[in-house]
């Protein structure tokens, strides 16, 4: 650290942060402090698109992260209304009620997970939906089709989410930002 | 006590220019200082691949769970395909696998401490899921059962139920699955998605409460020593003393 970087005031056009007056380049973000003007100009549109699709994949992201939590209401809303109005209340229903507010418990839980760690708690939310169903046609061939067009739908958002959240992880390992402060600005 | 002197610059990953050390891009040429390698790129075929792997466990798992064909030649048979897919899985990943098949970590004090961890919390488990297998459903059950009327009845249980999972199941979910996700994932997180994939796969909720915290310290230990040779003696310790409470419950000793 030199004494000039403790006075300067320059600061990085696109992320703020303070650089040296002999950089090239910002150190934070990479914009190119002392390129051509069209150099820059390209650097903060190529930003600016980048912000926009990392917007949309969070989209995406969290209609995922909703369809874990609206899993979450389904079995529990399904586990209790089986047994008290389709069961009839018997033995066999109340282990299936048992069955669904534990799956309803579980699927809340990743739901608050993927708010932290979206790929793990979006991997785990599929697997164990597809197992469950996997689980009722075993059970039952003829469960595949009982709510199909809703198990695609939820099927389709996790995988969509995932992908999302993949690529998130992707945009952030090539513009090496931690988390999204880098783009404050 | 060794004095670390710590690096006050570090070299641009490009031009070789000096940086500071938390530099996220160099200040001479511009190129991002990726934090970490990840395999991006492919991550689908990895991510595809793995599903794949699971997917083939899933299957085995289920068939040998909701089959009505509960005998000892069905049992060794799912085990068969559990083997082979496994080993198959180990070849495709050779690379990823091979640096944990490895014990740099060794040390005979850490073997002697975890087994003796494994034991202990098996005793705990097993009061616990026989305690609870009784008052709720009024059953036990035991994996003696299937053997019993066989010679060396004790030691093929143990090969059985504590040898072939041990090194199997390790390599299968701390080997292939693990490694795997940890070339598109970071470490945290693999820890935790392996945990989760090998706990539901043993399909059981109640036994839900001890898979996932066991499965995260045996994924945890595999990233901290680098070897996935702790986890399978674990893993064989916390089997085998499940094997011989039964053998005491059923007085076969």
């Amino acid at each position: 650290m030199n004494a000039d970087s403790i006075l300067s005031s320059a600061r990085c056009t696109s992320c703020d942060s303070p650089v040296n007056e002999q950089d090239q380049f910002c150190i934070n973000c990479g914009f190119p402090l002392k390129g051509t003007d069209e150099a820059q100009n390209q650097f903060l549109s190529n930003k600016r698109y980048k912000q926009h699709e990392l917007k949309e994949l969070s989209r995406k992201t969290r209609n995922a992260q909703t369809t874990l939590f609206v899993l979450s209401g389904l079995f529990f809303v399904i586990g209790v209304i089986y047994y008290f109005f389709i069961g009839g209340q018997s033995d066999l229903a109340f282990v299936a009620l048992v069955t669904n507010l534990i799956l309803s418990a579980v699927f809340l839980a990743l739901g608050g997970w993927s708010k932290n760690k979206p790929i793990a708690a979006i991997i785990s939310g599929l697997v164990l939906y597809i197992i469950v169903q996997l689980i009722s046609i075993v059970n039952d061939p003829v469960n595949i089709g009982k709510g199909i067009i809703v198990k695609i739908v939820v099927i389709g958002y996790l995988v969509k989410g995932l992908q999302s959240a993949m690529e998130v992880e992707k945009i952030k390992k090539e513009y090496n930002i931690s988390d999204a402060t880098i783009w404050k600005k | 006590m060794e004095e670390i002197i710590e690096m006050a610059e570090r070299t641009c990953l490009n031009c070789g220019a000096k940086l500071a050390i938390e530099a996220r891009f160099c200040s001479s040429c511009g190129l991002a200082q990726t934090i970490s390698k990840t395999d991006e790129s492919n991550w689908q075929r990895i991510l595809i691949g793995l599903s794949f792997f699971f997917g083939l466990l899933t299957i085995i798992c289920l068939v040998g769970n909701f089959s009505n064909n509960k005998g000892i030649d069905f049992l060794l048979l799912m085990d068969l395909l559990f083997m082979v897919i496994t080993i198959t899985g180990v070849g495709m990943s050779w690379n990823s696998i091979k640096p944990f098949l490895y014990w740099k970590s060794f040390k005979i004090l850490k073997v002697i401490g975890y087994s003796v961890l494994s034991i202990i919390l098996a005793i705990v488990v097993n009061v616990i899921i026989n305690w609870l297998n009784k008052s709720m459903f009024g059953i036990e059950t035991y994996y003696y059962e299937a053997f019993r009327h066989l010679r060396y009845a004790k030691l093929i249980t143990i090969l059985i139920i504590a040898v072939q999972p041990a090194i199997f199941e390790e390599l299968a979910f701390r080997g292939v699955i693990q490694g795997g996700l940890s070339r598109i994932i970071e470490p945290q997180q693999t820890i935790y998605l392996t945990a989760f994939l090998f706990a539901i796969l043993h399909m059981s909720f109640l036994s839900l409460f001890w898979l996932i915290p066991f499965a995260i310290l045996l994924s945890y230990l595999r990233n901290k020593e680098n070897t996935l040779w702790y986890g399978i003696i674990m893993h064989f310790f916390f089997n085998a003393t499940a094997c011989f409470l039964e053998f005491f419950r059923l007085d076969v000793l």
